[in-house]
């Protein structure tokens, strides 16, 4: 999977369009930005990009850039 | 002949008092109980009505599979209680529940003390006091009523919950036929993720502990009242449950393809709806039955297995497995040949 593709699928889970989604920008912006979604979000890396992200790495970002971090390692540049 | 154990008959009963997702939406707004709808895929819930304990639901089933099934009471050697909501502190529950079905005295009666693993426990400690000889005969109940335990305007855990009970005749069975076998297993650490923390004697009960407070989402609730980190307990879940299962099915050499029907603890449709695809089991290979009945804990595996057998989705010689994951954190996962004796499960009363 590459960064873009990760921004689209993360896009989707928060109903907004990837567009929206840059570095900086922050999270609790978002009125999609709850419990519920950090559960979308798990299912979404653990099935797309293969690992199991602990959820304190998805409820603790602050930007789009902290959740790109916690899978980095995993995604094609 | 060598011989084997099983579950041979089994029954449910389920809060009176229906908690509607109407009332829900007007005491946490539409959105959220869309959400819920759509995530936990739980509409309405069964809850208890003042006055009625886990023990009851427990109680109820026991008398009807006796009932129904023409159990001789003399006959049941083993009683094992599951709950995390007991009647009281002390005596355990199994105690008074001995006394009220009329037992037995050459007959050991216990409570266990876990939630959504319970029965998977439950039935391997049976399995285990049969085979040893020590029991030949168990009534395997569960029961609790965590309604109770939640802060009313605490979304994340209110729409979840529903309180019931069960009860299941375990006994002998030839080697060929019941359990292959379990794998149980805990992570202490994530013990916090699902707890009540005041109440008990490392913090007891005093009047700070009764303060509420509201979190980040706006959920209330205080010490003395059942908290849940949802996301810790969806992680947890979406690792151990597929490395339990691949791991108790290498165990016995099998593969899914080889299983006939998986059991799920009835947690929350999404997780389950992910397990089910992530172990790549066959969607008629299992079965659901929340929707309108919540997350009755460590009653959900007895409640969906009794009601998948009720619709002859459970047959003699299918092998089932059954896997229940949660509270603990504790897991637990049988695998089970169902037995040609097998009495059935306890029918729905007429209409």
């Amino acid at each position: 999977m590459t960064k873009e593709q990760f921004r689209a699928e993360f896009a989707e889970i928060l109903d907004v369009s990837p567009d929206e989604l840059g570095p900086e920008t922050i999270l609790t912006g978002f009125s999609t930005w709850d419990s519920v979604t950090y559960l979308a979000v798990m299912v979404m890396i653990d099935d797309k990009v293969g690992i199991t992200v602990r959820p304190d790495a998805i409820a603790g970002a602050e930007t789009f850039n902290d959740i790109l971090n916690a899978v980095a390692e995993r995604l094609e540049s | 002949m060598r011989r084997n154990s099983a579950v041979l008959a089994s029954s449910f009963a389920l809060g009176d008092q229906t908690l509607t997702y109407q009332e829900l939406e007007a005491r946490f707004g539409v959105e959220s109980m869309k959400k819920v709808l759509a995530g936990a895929g739980i509409r309405n819930r069964q809850v208890a009505t003042p006055g009625i304990c886990g023990s009851d639901f427990a109680y109820a089933s026991a008398v009807n599979l006796i009932n129904h099934h023409q159990i001789d009471r003399e006959s049941i050697d083993l009683l094992i209680f599951c709950t995390q909501s007991p009647d009281y502190f002390l005596p355990s529950t199994s105690c008074v529940l001995h006394e009220r079905l009329g037992l037995a005295k050459r007959c050991a009666a216990f409570d266990v003390n876990l939630g959504c693993s319970q029965y998977v426990y439950a039935l391997s400690i049976a399995h285990g006091m049969i085979m040893a000889g020590t029991a030949s005969r168990a009534l395997v109940l569960t029961g609790d009523t965590m309604s109770r335990t939640v802060h009313p305007m605490d979304r994340a855990v209110v729409p979840l919950l529903g309180d019931g009970g069960s009860a299941s005749l375990v006994g002998v069975v030839p080697e060929d036929q019941g359990f292959l076998g379990f794998e149980l297993g805990t992570d202490g650490t994530g013990h916090k993720y699902l707890m009540i923390p005041a109440g008990g004697f490392r913090n007891p009960a005093t009047e700070a502990m009764y303060t509420e407070t509201t979190d980040a989402e706006g959920n209330v609730r205080s010490q003395a009242n059942l908290y849940m980190n949802g996301a810790a307990i969806f992680h947890f879940a979406i690792s151990v449950v597929p490395e339990t299962v691949k791991s108790l099915l290498s165990t016995h050499s099998l593969t899914t393809e080889q299983v006939d029907l998986f059991l799920f603890h009835q947690a929350n449709k999404y997780m389950l709806d992910y397990l089910v695809k992530k172990i790549k089991i066959p969607r008629e290979r299992t079965h659901f039955f929340l929707e309108d009945v919540g997350n009755t804990s460590g009653s959900t595996i007895p409640i969906v297995m009794t009601d998948a057998w009720r619709k002859n989705m459970i047959q003699p010689g299918m092998l089932v497995l059954m896997i229940g994951f949660g509270v603990g954190l504790s897991w637990g996962a049988t695998l089970v040949r169902w037995p040609d004796s097998a009495l059935g499960p306890v029918p729905l009363p007429p209409e």
